[in-house]
């Protein structure tokens, strides 16, 4: 349906003086500059460099060559940072919406006097930054932390356990630093669904939790989804809380980008699989704007 | 009236639950702040006792001033140029129809799904392609790329849904089209700007990826160098200045996430 | 490409014409750009070095903190105005900004307190960097679980090997800029060379299963150290002496036989126009006086042989003559293969 509204505006459109088409056209201008020049622009030159068939940095220094795209996809161990970075990425972005939702519902239902604090609480982990996050996550989960200080004083166990340095702290550290932008979407779409749709469930019959599985639910799961994508999407672009969270068995893309090009001092080795997560994040954005695009069926004078 | 009670029953669960997470989210904040003030010289729990000299190694530290003008530079700089191409952007994709409409709109929200660590990469690239020096400008260009799409989606969720009867009104009232935009739409699309800038603002105070590689002694940011101290050292002057650098900005962002809850983002 | 580059550039020039004008009136001005890591480093650097050299020069210092890759990635990526007038490098990545001619050549002429440098600091870089410190690489212990510390590498491999530590041991990982030299450096005390790793990777592999963490900064591996999550590791001498100073009294260093490897920190001089007030500040990096400062703060050892060291910790310093570092070109050659084989092997 909107795909037709869309037409018969487009007609409606093309009807108007062509002058003023033009002028409107630059309102999009410095944006669409802006990006161009500051993100298009930019990935050309790193796929410029991951054509290179040195090492060096300059884009489009030497004759071009996948030569480095061959080599990268021909190591298993590239494989399973990639695979590795998708997983754990997954499954980040489906316990952080199981952890978000009834938070969100919080935000969006209550009237609480509380309301305004805990709005302020979830926006925390956007705003503390990657560092100090990172610093309370090392003193809660180390060898001589607080969660093993709680357990041994509890006498659950006698010697440490090892929390951090694996797949548990990283998972935990991006969790919680994704975890706005997982809430934001659900709770503004929950905020968006009027509640008498609920009552009216009830009103027929339904019990509480009926109405809200049969109603609420499914009219929410829109922003779920795009939450989840969001997430996703950070998580498989993390690089600071891998780096200091995780080990050898953790590395994600990112950390493996900064190590092609500081240890291994290989810059093209680093772009290729730059472009790489690069066109994973591509892909997830068309996935969004496919399925979640407020521009279609909507927006009509 | 039985039913009300039990309502209730599901809200108290829902308000526990946001209790208890909403403790978990910041413990950990909380355990950093403890850190701060342990006289200990590496960061150990529980702390071994109080001490106030790592804030006055924060503050007597040159580069804490320096990085925290910066910080507030940039993020309000590349916020307000954020907004000044963002807004006008919004009300094209919304407001008009176009052959390209929907690619331009993706064009404009792409650098949102960008790696930030590949992004600052391409960053240096770009400045060296130019042969720019690297200075606080080129890194407020980086935080506007990053910004100007969350206020374009904040935007253009808040638009799609105003109808246009308002500005018509207006326009049929005698009002040029800037001035119904500037009377009417932009009073209305407030919260959706508002939230956009609020975002674009806390991305570009705490972002360290993009800044890593083009930070130089007149440009570094807060967060990068509280990154660069982490990396070789563990003392809890690390906890002092991520404490000090929350209550720099914590004034910001309060007001920030305000805009933000009223803005309803999506 | 070039015409497009060059109609860039106009509109870019015009329109950052307000940009570029406050760093133009910077390279007028009399101020050295220099580069530290950040933390106690800087904090020397500054306190120490950089008053001495004002005093001399007459020019401020500002220091870039950050690592050696984005260091050399700026410099690599300006050559006609590189954003740094000097710089402290890493051993591989000084030997790519000589290679590519962005570095100046120390002369004692330019640099008097060279002279007083053992060659083996300026040489693997034909002069165009020196050492003014140097780190010694050798295990730390908690000496409270270990009694019997092992005395030679192959012996710590071995018995790490077997178990007897448990799984309490640490090693850096391939993501540490040091960690090519460092395979370099167990396969030589084991009868291999840079064409023949395998005795490292061998006996690396039989440690895997007992490491608590290979970590990725030196300050993880003080961390494990300092957490006692880790009994026994690889580590550079001054980061434990300074651990040991600090209060952490169960802890222990031993340099192991036959030899340490070094860690050097090469500065450069960067080619600018401000490459004659570099070289001083080269020379003053290298002065006696400051690197005692510098020592006692950090506890790296400094290159300079007029450098008097208190009596206390005299017993602590390695002599230079047992230190040793791979030839550099060899190493940059072999390194991506060495990333490819600790991926594959010891990451698998």
């Amino acid at each position: 349906m909107s795909t037709a509204t869309g037409a018969s505006q487009a007609a409606v459109a093309s009807r108007r003086p062509r002058f003023r088409a033009q002028r409107h056209a630059l309102l999009g201008m410095p944006l669409a500059g802006l990006m161009l020049v500051g993100y298009v622009l930019p990935l050309v030159l790193v796929l410029g460099v991951s054509l290179g068939d040195g090492t060096g940095q300059r884009p489009f220094a030497s004759g071009l060559s996948i030569a480095k795209y061959v080599a990268q996809f021909q190591s298993p161990y590239v494989w399973r940072v990639i695979v590795f970075t998708l997983v754990v990425s997954a499954a980040i972005a489906v316990f952080n919406a199981l952890l978000a939702y009834p938070m969100a519902l919080f935000l969006a239902r209550s009237r609480s006097r509380w309301r305004g604090l805990a709005f302020l609480v979830s926006f925390t982990p956007l705003a503390v930054g990657m560092n100090m996050l990172t610093i309370g996550w090392l003193i809660m989960l180390g060898k001589t932390g607080v969660i093993n200080a709680v357990l041994q004083g509890l006498g659950i166990t006698n010697e440490p356990v090892s929390l951090v340095y694996g797949v548990t702290a990283v998972a935990i550290g991006l969790v919680h630093v994704s975890f706005t932008f997982m809430l934001l979407p659900i709770e503004s779409v929950l905020r968006g669904i009027d509640p008498l749709l609920e009552r009216a469930a009830r009103s027929l019959g339904a019990s509480p939790a009926r109405a809200f599985a049969t109603v609420t639910l499914p009219l929410s799961l829109e922003g779920v989804a795009a939450g989840m994508l969001i997430v996703f999407m950070q998580s498989c672009g993390a690089f600071v809380i891998p780096l200091f969270l995780g080990g050898t068995g953790t590395v994600m893309l990112p950390v493996a980008i900064w190590e092609q090009m500081t240890v291994a001092n290989d810059w093209p080795a680093g772009a290729v699989l730059a472009i790489t997560l690069t066109a994973l994040a591509l892909a997830v954005l068309a996935i969004q704007l496919r399925f979640f695009n407020p521009l279609r069926g909507a927006g009509q004078p | 009236m039985s039913t009300r009670a039990r309502r209730d029953w599901g809200g108290r669960i829902l308000g526990a639950y946001a209790l208890v997470l909403s403790l978990v989210l910041i413990f950990p904040l909380f355990i950093v702040l403890v850190a701060s003030f342990d006289s200990a010289e590496y960061i150990s729990f529980p702390p071994s006792g109080f001490t106030l000299r790592w804030y006055s190694a924060v503050w007597a530290n040159p580069t804490f001033a320096t990085s925290f003008q910066n910080s507030l530079i940039v993020a309000f700089v590349s916020t307000g140029i954020a907004l000044l191409v963002g807004v006008p952007a919004a009300m094209l994709i919304v407001r008009r129809r176009f052959p390209g409409r929907e690619l331009l709109y993706a064009l404009c929200l792409s650098s949102l799904t960008v790696p930030w660590i590949v992004f600052g990469v391409a960053l240096l690239l770009l400045w060296n392609w130019f042969g720019l020096g690297l200075s606080i400008w080129t890194l407020i260009f980086g935080h506007s790329v990053i910004g100007a799409p969350y206020v374009l989606r904040t935007s253009v969720a808040v638009l799609a849904g105003l109808p246009t009867v308002y500005e018509q009104a207006a326009r049929s009232l005698g009002a040029s089209p800037l001035r119904a935009f500037v009377t009417v739409t932009l009073p209305l699309m407030a919260p959706g700007v508002r939230a956009g800038a609020a975002f674009t603002f806390i991305v570009s105070i705490v972002n360290i990826p993009i800044s890593l590689f083009v930070t130089t002694s007149d440009n570094i940011t807060m967060p990068v160098a509280v990154f660069n101290y982490m990396q070789y050292n563990f003392d809890p002057s690390v906890a002092a200045f991520s404490i000090v650098q929350l209550l720099v900005i914590a004034v910001f962002v309060t007001f920030a996430v305000r805009a933000a809850n009223q803005g309803g983002v999506s | 490409m070039k015409v497009s580059r060059r109609s860039f550039m106009a509109g870019a020039a015009a329109a950052g014409a307000l940009a570029t004008r406050p760093s133009l009136v910077m390279a007028q001005d009399k101020t050295l750009i220099v580069t530290s890591l950040g933390g106690r480093w800087e904090q020397s650097i500054r306190t120490h070095f950089a008053p001495l050299f004002t005093k001399r020069t007459g020019y401020e210092v500002k220091i870039v903190s950050g690592g050696p890759a984005q260091w050399t990635a700026q410099i690599e990526g300006q050559p006609s105005n590189p954003p740094l007038n000097a710089v402290d490098n890493s051993e591989l990545l000084a030997q790519s900004l000589m290679d590519k001619g962005l570095v100046l050549k120390l002369t004692p002429e330019l640099v008097p307190n060279l002279k007083d440098v053992p060659a083996q600091f300026y040489e693997p870089w034909d002069s165009f960097g020196v050492s003014y410190q140097y780190g010694a690489s050798g295990v730390f212990f908690n000496k409270t679980k270990i009694t019997q510390a092992p005395q030679s590498w192959p012996e710590f491999l071995e018995r790490a090997g077997k178990g007897e530590f448990g799984r309490n041991v640490t090693l850096p990982d391939i993501s540490y800029a040091w960690t090519p030299e460092l395979v370099w450096h167990l396969a030589s005390t084991m009868g291999g060379s840079l064409d023949n790793l395998d005795p490292a990777f061998e006996a690396l592999r039989k440690v895997k299963p007992y490491i608590t963490k290979f970590w990725a900064t030196a300050i993880e591996a003080e961390r494990l150290a300092l957490s006692r999550e880790a009994d026994i590791g690889w580590l550079w001498d001054g980061r434990v002496y300074a651990m040991m100073d600090s209060g952490a009294q169960f802890l222990d260093f031993r340099r192991l036989k036959p030899t340490s490897l070094f860690s050097l920190v090469p500065a450069q001089v960067v080619k600018t126009d401000k490459s004659a007030v570099a070289f001083e500040w080269v020379n003053t990096l290298l002065d006696p006086a400051p690197l005692l400062d510098y020592y006692k703060t950090i506890q790296y050892t400094p290159t300079n042989r007029k450098v008097v060291f208190p009596e206390a910790s005299a017993a602590r310093i390695m002599p230079a003559s047992e230190g040793v570092i791979p030839n550099l070109r060899g190493l940059a050659k072999v390194t991506p293969s060495i990333i490819e084989r600790w991926n594959a092997e010891i990451r698998g």
